[in-house]
């Protein structure tokens, strides 16, 4: 695998990892404030895990590789090929999070709890990045 | 890469084979492409651009269609 396929390997992880926390309850945490900003700040923590999983797996699996194939993995700049399937990922991921947008939309028009509808908004961007990255991973492999 | 790539043969295999072996980092390199890229048009997984098939038949010094070949009808 190519250090691109490894890093979008890295973000689908952690983007399940947040995902399966969130539908686990970890967005009901005890003595967590339940207001919008608090669910704000809460999120925006978990976006600040995602960067640093993100830059900390990415060190780690390009010392792991480099160790187990004695070769340097790293990351080569982008050509025609890369900006294709960026673009086609891109699309996906714009797809994904204008449904999500749209369901957010319908939610807050049927006078849903205004803090389910910041999660909801939140899962549409998870979700725009999980097809992103599954995206490349597939169009590199097949395309 | 698009709906017509399974029309386009190619002979970088065997072109590479014939210029002594050369290895795909080194065609890559020569045409300004990632090894990537030359691995997927040599299986038919992508359809250079046109600029890159050209840049590919020049680093063979041979013309375009002695490199791609259209079998569409």
């Amino acid at each position: 695998m190519t250090f691109k396929q490894w890093n979008a390997a890295i973000m689908i992880v952690g983007q399940i990892l947040v995902t399966i926390w969130l539908a686990r309850g970890g967005w009901q945490l005890p003595g967590v404030d339940q207001s919008i900003a608090g669910t704000a700040v809460k999120l925006l923590w978990v976006v600040g895990f995602m960067i640093a999983w993100n830059i900390v797996l990415a060190i780690t699996i390009a010392i792991l590789v480099g160790i187990v194939t004695r070769r340097e993995l790293v990351d080569e700049p982008d050509d025609e090929r890369d900006r294709v399937i960026n673009l086609k990922a891109s699309r996906n991921a714009y797809f994904a999070v204008s449904i999500g947008g749209l369901i957010a939309l319908l939610l807050f028009a049927l006078k849903i709890d205004p803090i389910v509808g910041v999660y909801v908004v939140f899962g549409a961007l998870m979700l725009g990045g999980l097809a992103d990255s599954a995206s490349r991973l597939v169009y590199y492999r097949i395309g | 890469m698009g709906k017509g790539q399974a029309q386009i043969d190619n002979s970088v295999r065997s072109l590479r084979f014939h210029a002594g072996e050369m290895t795909q980092a080194a065609l890559a390199e020569k045409v300004g492409v990632t090894r990537q890229t030359i691995v997927a048009i040599e299986q038919g997984r992508y359809s250079p651009s046109l600029e890159v098939a050209f840049r590919i038949a020049k680093a063979f010094g041979v013309p375009l269609e002695q490199v791609f070949q259209y079998q569409g009808d």
